[in-house]
């Protein structure tokens, strides 16, 4: 009997002194924090961390197709009622969807430029990759002042009690797009587009952010630096942008956001896939009056076009 | 009695998939084309540790006690709040066992309880406090994947145990032998800090941490009352139960508003709708009401301007109560005489209300017509109804674009769930064929239901579409023999 209790006592104080890290359980398919920002294997992580946002939201992938639907140029069964003007407080969709979606894409933005410094790397790589996510961040607040005008501004990762700000004016956030644009054209090297971005991407951006903001000459001095650089020009064939073969390399595609299956896909979504949208639901579908302006190569309209009427391409 | 118990749960697991075989016959990886495989395979841990112990102590019967108490640690909560503390008691007094009871041989039983308890729960997802990157966020730069990683949530180390309190008082009586008997339990259950997921500005771009920040409470009663009796050869015997349960939220972060809200003082998920006063007659009255969205017409939904700024918005959404039913019931009655027996149950829930819309409720939505009420009576010039709106189709914006009371059914029901009438052929007759016991019975399954409910089973459907299969009505005929 005493040799039972003494043989229970002894496990017991065995079992409560042996492993106090028999709790301490963390994650196996996660880094942490701690360990994180160390060589520059961890700066191109984060970095393709950040374009992942672009894949994956459909405020920056293939969902922009859709916006079209909220023109008069097209009709989507997805915006059919924001398209009319109906959108409350509860509308959610888009409304809300492209203001989180670009906040995840700067969130990222942010915590890359916050702690590239600590990375042990070549200067000029750590610029580049500076400049590739000042790009991207310009994008977001780009694309947030075109649906939203004025927006909560930040530079840097912020708290929950530093990020309830009042929303600074639409000329402030531009300006900062533009400064984000300009310090990226600097960093970014002058190459051709092979997915990472370049300086014709970001000189590409900020011709359109000058446009949208009515900044005209600034905007054509823009644009003409690109096409004297002589790097990108107007592909020989029209329908390659949009074919996967022919968008490879193509001399007219300045950015995109790319696709690769089977591990980097589009969504997978029977809803989202674009091979279905033009054929699924009324998801998105052009307006007859859209069709009718366009002109194919020799300047008639499509129904007196003879490529078109052989059945050719325009 | 004491105790320590500990555990882990490690789930490990590896895929591997190969799509393309030279042959359907191949059962096995190896002869499979390399192009399209892929591999995965990840390691999911928790632990739990904990030490417990129970007094119990019993006076003559008269006096009960018991007192448990049970510390337990998680892996899932930081190592500041890792342990939890979870102690209870309960006590009961048979006063029918005292001495200045014993007199009253009329009384069979009292007996009076209560207790009062604490219990934790971790149950938040197994790694919810660790600050990491998560991986798998590639892009496919230019023809080949390459891996990312994005931190993508805020964390709280100061995560602790959700707890849980209950209050229980309860008397049991019984008499003259079970004449009549009752059982009554008042309870309160509070739940406090509860793992939870608060609001925070989108533009922060990552997920909210999980918090204790909510606490909500249930109070109620049940009761319980029994009725045997016996006259010579008939016996029969009735019970009947009743409960009652009201649910409040007491703390949230910020409250969430639908089609259902949830809010501090009301009860979780309560329905917040527009109300719908009757069916617009004329275009002149249309032009006299307050603006409705969607640009209604002659035989379109009417709503009330609940503050009347002469708009019908989300501004006019009130609380519909419901969405919690009052009671929930139930009974049986007994009937024995010679060899008959009757056994009746029945059910009954009052109350509760359904928000029924789309398929089923709203017409022509995939294709599914009305229904035959709705289609004889619906609002034409000829017949100016102010019940039934003129024919729409699912997504017609004046009946459906506004959440209305137009859309919420009373689901109150009570049902008598089974009947059963069963003979037992008299043991003399029996053993003259040599059979122990011979029973002859036939049974009816959900015979009756009253209730105002429109659609189908309101026992099987809750809120959203009508069209669910019901519980099934029917009949057994049986005969049970023992030899």
């Amino acid at each position: 009997m005493r040799k039972i209790i003494y043989l229970s006592i002894i496990t017991c104080l065995l079992t409560i002194l042996s492993c106090s890290d028999f709790l301490e359980l963390n994650p196996n398919d996660q880094l942490f924090r701690e360990n994180f920002w160390q060589t520059e294997k961890d700066a191109q992580l984060a970095l393709t961390g950040v374009y992942n946002q672009l894949r994956n939201a459909p405020s920056y992938n293939h969902g922009r197709i859709l916006w079209d639907g909220l023109s008069d140029a097209a009709y989507s069964r997805l915006y059919n009622t924001i398209a009319r003007g109906v959108i409350e407080s509860t509308t959610g969709s888009i409304v809300s969807g492209i203001y989180s979606e670009s906040y995840v894409l700067i969130g990222r933005c942010n915590n890359f430029l916050a702690n590239i410094d600590r990375v042990e790397i070549d200067v000029d790589e750590k610029n580049k990759y500076k400049g590739e996510v000042l790009f991207l961040r310009a994008l977001a607040y780009f694309t947030l002042t075109e649906f939203y005008g004025g927006v909560p501004l930040y530079t840097a990762p912020v708290t929950m009690e530093e990020a309830k700000v009042k929303q600074s004016a639409k000329e402030q956030v531009i300006q900062q797009v533009l400064t984000d644009l300009d310090q990226a054209i600097s960093y970014l090297p002058d190459t051709a587009y092979r997915g990472h971005a370049v300086k014709g991407s970001a000189l590409a951006l900020k011709a359109q952010v000058l446009m949208h903001n009515e900044q005209w000459p600034e905007a054509a001095k823009t644009a003409t630096l690109i096409i004297e650089k002589g790097i990108f020009r107007l592909s020989d064939n029209y329908p390659d942008l949009f074919l996967s073969e022919g968008q490879i390399n193509n001399p007219e595609i300045l950015f995109s956001v790319r696709f690769l299956n089977p591990d980097a896909p589009c969504n997978t979504s029977i809803d989202q896939n674009p091979d279905l949208i033009a054929a699924h639901d009324l998801t998105i579908e052009p307006i007859q009056e859209y069709i009718d302006i366009f002109e194919c190569i020799d300047g008639l309209p499509w129904n007196e076009s003879p490529p078109l009427q052989s059945g050719g391409y325009v | 009695m004491g105790g320590y118990s500990q555990e882990k749960n490690s789930f490990r697991y590896l895929d591997g998939k190969k799509i393309s075989f030279p042959s359907d016959a191949f059962t096995e990886l190896k002869p499979g084309s390399s192009e399209g495989q892929s591999v995965t395979g990840n390691l999911e841990e928790w632990a739990m540790r904990s030490w417990f112990g129970r007094i119990n102590y019993d006076y003559h019967g008269k006096y009960l006690l018991e007192a448990n108490l049970r510390y337990d640690g998680t892996s899932r909560i930081y190592k500041d709040n890792r342990l939890g503390a979870f102690p209870s008691f309960s006590g009961g007094w048979r006063i029918s066992q005292e001495n200045f009871m014993k007199d009253y041989n009329w009384l069979d039983n009292l007996k009076l309880r209560a207790s009062w308890g604490k219990l934790g729960n971790q149950n938040i997802g197994l790694y919810p406090y660790q600050d990491v990157y998560d991986t798998s966020y590639n892009y496919s730069y230019d023809n080949s994947v390459e891996q990312g990683v994005a931190l993508t949530r805020l964390t709280d180390k100061n995560l602790k145990w959700e707890t849980t309190k209950v209050i229980d008082i309860g008397v049991d009586a019984s008499f003259k032998r079970g004449l009549f008997s009752v059982a009554f339990d008042w309870y309160n259950k509070t739940t406090d800090d509860i793992l939870y997921q608060i609001e925070i500005p989108a533009s922060i771009g990552l997920a909210p941490p999980t918090t204790n920040y909510a606490k909500m409470r249930n109070k109620g009663f049940e009761i319980e009352l029994g009725h045997l009796y016996k006259i010579k050869e008939f016996t029969y015997s009735v019970n009947f139960n009743l409960s009652r349960n009201r649910n409040e939220v007491l703390r949230i972060s910020s409250p969430t508003y639908g089609t259902t809200t949830i809010q501090e003082g009301l009860p979780w998920k309560s329905y917040y709708l527009v109300e719908w006063t009757g069916i617009f007659q004329s275009e002149e009255e249309i032009n006299n009401a307050p603006r409705h969205p969607y640009g209604p017409q002659p035989g379109d939904l009417k709503f009330k301007d609940q503050n009347n700024d002469n708009v019908i918005d989300e501004k006019d959404c009130v609380v519909v109560d419901g969405a919690h039913p009052k009671f929930y019931y139930g009974g049986s009655v007994n009937l024995q005489w010679k060899n008959f027996d009757l056994n009746a149950f029945f059910q009954g829930v009052q109350g509760q209300k359904f928000f029924v819309n789309e398929y089923g409720a709203d017409p022509f939505i995939q294709g599914i017509a009305p229904t035959k009420d709705f289609w004889k009576n619906s609002w034409t010039p000829e017949n100016q109804s102010n019940t039934y709106p003129a024919m729409y189709a699912h997504g017609y914006g004046p009946v459906t674009g506004t959440p209305s009371t137009y859309h919420l059914q009373n689901a109150s029901y009570c049902r008598l769930k089974n009947l059963t009438i069963g003979y037992t052929v008299p043991r003399a007759l029996c053993s003259k064929i040599g059979m122990k016991n011979i029973r002859v019975y036939f049974s009816g399954d959900n015979l009756a239901t009253i209730t105002k409910y429109p659609y189908a089973d309101p026992e099987r459907t809750g809120s959203g579409m009508f069209v669910s299969y019901p519980q099934l009505r029917s009949f057994t005929f049986g005969l049970n023999v023992q030899y």
